[in-house]
């Protein structure tokens, strides 16, 4: 097979499994209003596998993944334990700077690895371009296996953000809900790099939620709205030799701001 | 030692410059609590400045190159001023989030454009505060100065802005123009401090001395003091650490800041837990323990 | 609360008062004449060998460091405070140099001082662009940078260390005139092998080598009957198998080391310095390597291994990753060693790919 066709298919592939997933996600958490803390955990995975290279653990190898799902586990330990009592320091404020300090820390480890700026930089946009198919057949098995327990205890899981029931176990199916994204996370974030990850939770659910308000309808709606995104992505670095993985983060982003000016132009119609 | 002063004496004045305006903005910002604005406002501009590089060929710390990332701020800032008056389906933080996200993504975008990205993205994010220059240094004091004053002229209004929103709005007070005034104010400082100091650098001097003097205090008179003191300190142990063990001044720098914070809330903490288990507990003292709004 | 602020200052005071007791320098040997910083260690290496104990030599960049993008740091600025001598390759590669030069108030050693040497000055340079434009990637304006790979110019760099080192201390210039040459000679030597050198000088052979005219004399000319190509030993004789065939490179590294010894350069994975290869230039490549039955990808070891490999992978290609620069790896110690290495590893690679092709055509 020549090798521009087998790159789109690889490429659209990956886009297409990884999509579905990170809008249901990603539903939960604008709903949630969570949203910095996923940026934090991205950081934290990124940070992770740059400490282990000053190890000398290979990125991208398993070891690697190993050490950025420690990262994240800390990081979410932190979000959930770090909750100021002070009515003067907003909660936001927490969240805030531990992203700035796995940011921090991100560029001090940095410092001390030969061509470390090569690696800050390839954990922020990311290595897509490089994506074989094994990588695409593990994502899929993963995040169908991850999908398949979402939706055998969707009533537990939707009420965690709808509010709607009274849940037994509450903090358990919180804890499942934060191991499902820290799983999503140590996967993508090698793979896309932070920013890209980041884009591919928040943005196709926030469009979506812009527009509707059941669950079905706007995962649809996110995925196709995403997807249609990346591939413009896609085609436009392609065709205009622009740098990947940056380049689908700036389609996802003119969809999302296009969504919102449309949003605020257009009055609300009285939802269903 | 003469060898360390010069080469860290400049920076050094950098840094007590911004810690003078930034932590003051910062605690404004944390009483506004919407703290992701600020990050992302830091991020537009360290594209802006980016954008004009490389599309036309401003030098970056020129008056054409300073313009061009300050109007791109404000129409971030005017943006986020809209989005909040009139987009209720998602909260105004996920529209935080997601710009932040474009931002840095068109930072990456825009440096894999140009030869040499990775420097590039590094000086984005961590800033290169070690080079500063005497004229550097000449216009952050002015343009410090004159925010500063608008501050001070403002204050009313901003006030009123920060405490309650919503009744501002009630009350017919034109918020989205004093929001967006807030936010070109905070964008005049952010778009110059972001240019030396880099995008983290400048959100952790914002967010984090002004969050320190929050736990120490709820006195107004005394959080600008402690914030500026904590803000020069950590300045000071960052440069000395950078300089002895290679670092990059900026993030260094931002690591004390962050040690300081976590070395006070920790030590409040265990403060409070010792004050509960002695037997005669003096009555809580008013700096404290602020009562709940 | 106050009480904290105190043990901060305490300590800030204390953290004061250690940095100037470690502050003291430390002078050395009295036989040393120059103080010489380097910015490549190639250069460094040769300084050492050049001026023996008349100097003490230090290095900026280490051997797996990208020249290019060097973020400089504050003991730079104090390497280059105390220097008599600095030597940089002076093309823009070390674009990062006067910053650093600048902040030191070093006036000696600024570009046209005494205390600089350029050691590119007067080599011939290969890729000199027509136009400047953006749109080449910045692409340096006097030509290629990256001489330190070919060892015919850095004969050129050792003399112009040597004069740099002559200039600045003319008391020394018997011993450095001495130890120049011999290492111009020793260079010769590894190049050629012993016996050509010894019959034909190796000025000579490099000016032959320079007009590209080396091979067609050696096949023309013989001695006691036998073609001058028999006699020709060092690298240029082991590289022999590798004339007229094409390789791939990571970046334009190589292209003096391949001209040399008479390899194309058949295409590069990155093509622009530090900008990351696009979709559809990395397609092209692969599919170019395929039609031409390209199987070598020649890399410096500070690029991203991944994704060499994965190029090298989808083409069924070796990946030959190397340092750089001396002390890129722990066993290459100088230049006779790192240039060993290069040749070791390519000629690895192609016995690999013989194995390789012999296996699917016994298959086919």
């Amino acid at each position: 097979m020549t090798e521009t066709p087998r790159f789109l298919m690889v490429q659209t592939s990956l886009l297409a499994v990884v999509l579905v997933l990170h809008t249901y996600v990603g539903l939960h958490i604008v709903r949630r209003s969570l949203i910095f803390s996923d940026l934090v955990l991205d950081q934290a995975a990124a940070l992770g596998a740059l400490v282990g290279i000053y190890f000398g653990i290979q990125y991208g190898g398993v070891g690697s993944y190993v050490v950025a799902l420690v990262a994240v586990v800390a990081g979410s330990a932190m979000l959930a334990l770090l909750k100021p009592r002070n009515p003067l320091v907003p909660r936001e404020a927490v969240i805030g700077i531990l992203y700035a300090l796995a940011l921090v820390a991100s560029l001090l480890v940095g410092d001390k690895l030969a061509g470390g700026e090569a690696y800050v930089a390839k954990t922020l946009a990311g290595s897509l371009l490089w994506v074989s198919w094994p990588l695409v057949y593990v994502t899929t098995a993963v995040y169908a296996a991850l999908l398949m327990v979402h939706w055998v205890f969707r009533r537990k899981f939707l009420a965690l953000s709808d509010g709607t029931q009274d849940l037994t176990n509450e903090k358990l199916w919180d804890f499942l809900f934060f191991v499902t994204q820290g799983i999503i996370t140590v996967l993508i974030v090698p793979v896309a790099g932070v920013l890209l990850a980041y884009a591919f939770l928040m943005i196709p659910a926030a469009t979506a939620a812009l527009f509707r308000k059941d669950w079905l309808g706007a995962v649809v709606l996110g995925w196709g709205v995403g997807l249609a995104a990346c591939l413009t992505g896609l085609g436009a670095s392609y065709h205009f030799d622009w740098p990947y993985g940056p380049t689908l983060v700036v389609a996802l982003g003119v969809v999302f701001l296009a969504a919102v000016v449309c949003r605020a132009i257009v009055p609300r119609r009285a939802q269903p | 030692m003469p060898n360390m002063v010069a080469i860290l004496g400049l920076p050094f004045l950098t840094c007590v410059l911004m810690t003078l305006i930034l932590s003051h903005l910062g605690i404004h910002i944390l009483r506004r609590e919407v703290i992701f604005i600020d990050i992302a406002l830091a991020q537009t501009a360290a594209v802006g400045a980016l954008a004009g590089h490389i599309f036309f060929g401003f030098a970056t710390d020129s008056l054409l190159g300073y313009l061009c990332a300050l109007g791109i701020t404000l129409a971030a800032a005017g943006f986020y001023a809209i989005a909040r008056r009139h987009v209720s389906q998602i909260p105004l933080e996920a529209v935080i989030g997601v710009t932040y996200a474009i931002a840095a993504a068109a930072a990456l975008f825009l440096a894999g454009l140009a030869p040499g990205g990775h420097v590039h993205v590094k000086e984005v994010l961590a800033g290169s505060i070690l080079w500063s220059t005497w004229q550097d240094i000449g216009t952050a004091g002015l343009v410090f100065a004159a925010v500063g004053l608008g501050f001070v002229l403002f204050r009313k209004p901003f006030n009123r802005l920060s405490d309650d929103y919503d009744r501002a709005r009630a009350d017919q007070m034109n918020v989205v123009c004093w929001d967006f005034l807030f936010y070109a104010l905070l964008g005049m400082v952010v778009t110059l401090a972001v240019r030396t100091a880099g995008v983290v650098v400048v959100f952790s001097f914002l967010i984090i001395p002004a969050t320190v003097s929050a736990l120490l205090t709820s006195r107004w008179q005394l959080r600008l003091p402690i914030a500026w003191t904590y803000g020069i300190a950590s300045s000071a142990a960052g440069l000395l650490a950078a300089y002895h063990y290679d670092f990059s001044v900026g993030p260094a720098i931002a690591a004390f800041l962050g040690l300081t914070l976590a070395l006070t809330a920790a030590g409040l903490r265990v403060k409070d837990r010792i004050r509960r288990t002695a037997p005669c507990a003096r009555p809580a003292e008013p700096e404290a323990n602020a009562p709940p709004r | 609360m106050r009480i904290a602020t105190f043990f901060l200052i305490i300590a800030l005071v204390g953290g004061l008062s250690q940095t100037v007791l470690a502050d003291a320098s430390e002078r050395d040997d009295a036989q040393v004449r120059l103080n010489v910083v380097a910015t490549l260690p190639d250069y460094a290496m040769f300084a050492r060998a050049i001026g023996g104990p008349r100097v003490s030599v230090s290095c900026i960049v280490r051997g797996d460091q990208d020249a290019h993008f060097i973020r400089p740091k504050p003991s730079f600025v104090n390497m280059v405070k105390d220097a008599d001598l600095l030597i940089a390759t002076g093309l823009d590669l070390e674009l990062w140099l006067p910053t650093v030069v600048d902040k030191s108030g070093n006036k000696r050693v600024r570009s046209g001082q005494p205390g600089y040497v350029a050691a590119a000055q007067g080599m011939r340079l290969l890729e000199k662009p027509g136009a400047v434009t953006r749109a080449e990637g910045g692409v340096h304006i006097y030509g290629n940078p990256h001489v330190t790979c070919s060892p015919i110019q850095m004969k050129v760099a050792a003399r112009n260390i040597a004069a740099g080192l002559i200039k600045n201390d003319p008391a020394g210039e018997t011993l450095y005139r001495e130890n120049l040459t011999a290492l111009l000679d020793a260079i010769d030597r590894r190049l050629f092998g012993n016996d050509l050198v010894e019959l034909l000088g190796g000025e000579v052979l490099c000016d032959l080598v320079e007009k590209d005219a080396l091979m067609p004399f050696l096949e023309e000319h013989e001695l006691e009957g036998r073609p001058l190509v028999e006699l020709l030993g060092g690298w240029t004789g082991r590289m022999l198998p590798f004339r007229g065939t094409a390789v791939v490179t990571y970046h334009k590294n190589w292209i003096y080391f391949l001209k040399l010894f008479g390899i194309e350069e058949a295409g590069t994975v990155e093509p622009k310095p530090g900008i990351p290869p696009s979709p559809r230039h990395v397609s092209a490549l692969v599919e170019s390597m395929r039609s031409r039955g390209i199987n070598i990808i020649l890399a410096a070891n500070y690029f991203d291994e991944h994704k060499i490999r994965t190029v090298a992978g989808r083409v069924g290609a070796q990946a030959v990753i190397v340092p750089l620069y001396v002390g890129g790896t722990s066993e290459v110690k100088d230049y006779f060693q790192l240039v060993d290495l290069w040749v070791d590893q390519l000629l690895d690679a192609a016995k690999a790919n013989e194995g390789t092709t012999k296996t699917s055509e016994a298959e086919a």
